[in-house]
């Protein structure tokens, strides 16, 4: 009996995750057979979007980013000290922003902010019956509405991890200077240092993933809000919890790969 | 003998399995108006969406142009779309779209037109209908008949081969009415639109179409205008009447 229910459970995850990547997959068919329409409103909404989801963001991220900066290094230092070696703080500050907590930190943030966004938007255009509005135009709703905004989301989550993460790193320096009479300058070369070629690389690619799930999956749940304004709601929560757990399993797949 | 541009025959549908109407058979050539009464109004708001490409019947067949349902992919159903105008009762606007965006959605997308390209295009029709000066408005800062208005507009800018239309009278004035009217007239004998209205007033038949479909249950009748007498078929043209006789 248990495991038939956790069976049923279980496919109806697995279930559910082809259906993404089904939709995902029509996206891109689309994408690619309507290339030439439309080109001049894409170009407007993308930029509309990446405006809204980046530099909207930028202050919001800029507060978090010095908070968790200052954070790693109270407790870097607290660590560090204890087993005699201060100047790992550098390597800590790298590892811990660069490698993790900048792409994840920021792609919450854009998950909160954004993805919330956008799911609401297509619930509503949904239920309101504006994507039968743009059907009637012979306009395909995968095409207009979800591709500017996968575009947008995946280029403004690159962009602001890379924000985060100097942000981030600055008020780690910040902090150490304050706390620990650390000059910036002295733990910028550590930090230089430390910081490899890889290391840049993960960060990116993390930040290219988490931009791409959290649009499919905010997108998706949209789309599916059918024909009552109280499916809106339920649908939304649903796509943020997903878009964290993909966010973490993505983040733990690509650090394993990387670094195991 | 000239192909219809509109030929449903034996339509059917049920919802969630309950039956709602069997056995339709409408056929629209060009530049002709007809009116449809359904009894319940819903039946027709189907049919209008069924004929729209929408949603597809439970049995029957239908074809545009010539062009039956069967085997029509999905890009050839969203090209034919671009040759049918709906404007039915939940119609709406893009609400994050003014409405210059609105009306001019398919001009600046399959002829990749910026927003003031395609405004020359419209300019005209946006100006006989009362909306120039409301053409950057978004639609929630429009009364209910504007918004009404700007639907008919954006459908109307296509130049649809086959226009469904759906209780025409709903949120407009009786000046806009009038327009509507005339603008329909000059559609059906301008390009050879095919208009179907449906869900009139019974009363008002004879003003949007020149032949009458009654459509009660799986019942079809097709009058010509002239013969229509929306007394002897609809109950609430009856009463009506007799509310006036008692006045």
């Amino acid at each position: 009996m248990a495991v038939g229910v956790f069976g049923r459970w279980f496919l109806q995850k697995i279930s559910g995750i082809l259906e993404v990547f089904g939709f995902f997959a029509d996206c891109l068919r689309v994408g690619v057979r309507y290339r030439h329409r439309g080109r001049s409103m894409m170009t407007r909404a993308a930029l509309q979007q990446i405006y809204f989801t980046g530099v909207q963001s930028l202050g919001l991220l800029s507060s978090i980013a010095l908070l968790v900066g200052g954070l790693v290094v109270i407790q870097g230092t607290a660590q560090l000290t204890r087993v005699g070696s201060r100047e790992g703080l550098a390597t800590l500050l790298t590892v811990v922003i660069i490698r993790e907590a900048g792409p994840l930190l920021t792609a919450v943030v854009v998950t909160l902010r954004s993805g919330s966004a956008v799911a609401i938007e297509m619930g509503y255009m949904t239920v309101l019956r504006e994507i039968e509005s743009l059907e009637m135009q012979g306009i395909h709703p995968l095409h207009l509405l979800v591709a500017p905004r996968l575009l947008g989301v995946t280029v403004a989550v690159i962009c602001l991890s890379v924000f985060f993460d100097v942000v981030c790193i600055g008020g780690g320096f910040f902090a150490a200077w304050v706390l620990l009479d650390v000059p910036p300058w002295a733990l910028l070369s550590d930090v230089i240092r430390a910081l490899g070629g890889t290391d840049v690389l993960v960060g990116s690619v993390k930040a290219l993933f988490f931009g791409i799930f959290i649009s499919l999956v905010c997108l998706y749940h949209g789309f599916r809000a059918g024909e009552a304004m109280t499916n809106i709601p339920p649908r939304v929560s649903r796509a943020l919890v997903q878009c964290f757990i993909v966010c973490v399993l993505v983040n733990v797949l690509i650090s394993a790969i990387f670094y195991l | 003998m000239n192909t219809p541009v509109l030929a449903c025959e034996e339509i059917e549908y049920s919802d969630r399995g309950l039956p709602l109407f069997a056995g339709v058979t409408v056929h629209l050539d060009r530049s002709q108006r007809v009116a449809l009464l359904a009894d319940p109004h819903r039946h027709g708001t189907i049919l209008l969406k069924i004929c729209a490409t929408l949603i597809s019947p439970t049995n029957g067949k239908i074809a545009w142009f010539g062009r039956g349902q069967d085997g029509m992919k999905g890009r050839e159903r969203y090209e034919l779309r671009r040759r049918i105008g709906l404007v039915y009762r939940e119609s709406s606007l893009i609400s994050n779209m003014a409405v210059v965006d609105n009306v001019t959605l398919g001009q600046q997308y399959h002829g990749n037109l910026t927003r003031d390209a395609a405004y020359t295009q419209v300019s005209d029709l946006l100006g006989r209908f009362g909306l120039s000066k409301r053409r950057f408005l978004r639609p929630a800062d429009l009364t209910p008949e504007e918004r009404r208005l700007a639907l008919y507009v954006r459908e109307l800018v296509k130049k649809p081969e086959i226009f469904l239309l759906e209780s025409p009278s709903l949120d407009l004035g009786e000046g806009s009415q009038s327009l509507l009217v005339k603008v329909l007239e000059e559609a059906a004998s301008g390009w050879g639109c095919a208009i179907l209205v449906a869900n009139v007033e019974p009363e008002m038949a004879r003003r949007w179409g020149d032949r009458v479909l009654v459509l009660q249950g799986s019942r079809c009748l097709s009058l010509e205008a002239g013969e229509f007498d929306p007394l002897r078929y609809t109950d609430s043209a009856r009463k009506r009447a007799g509310e006036r006789s008692m006045v």
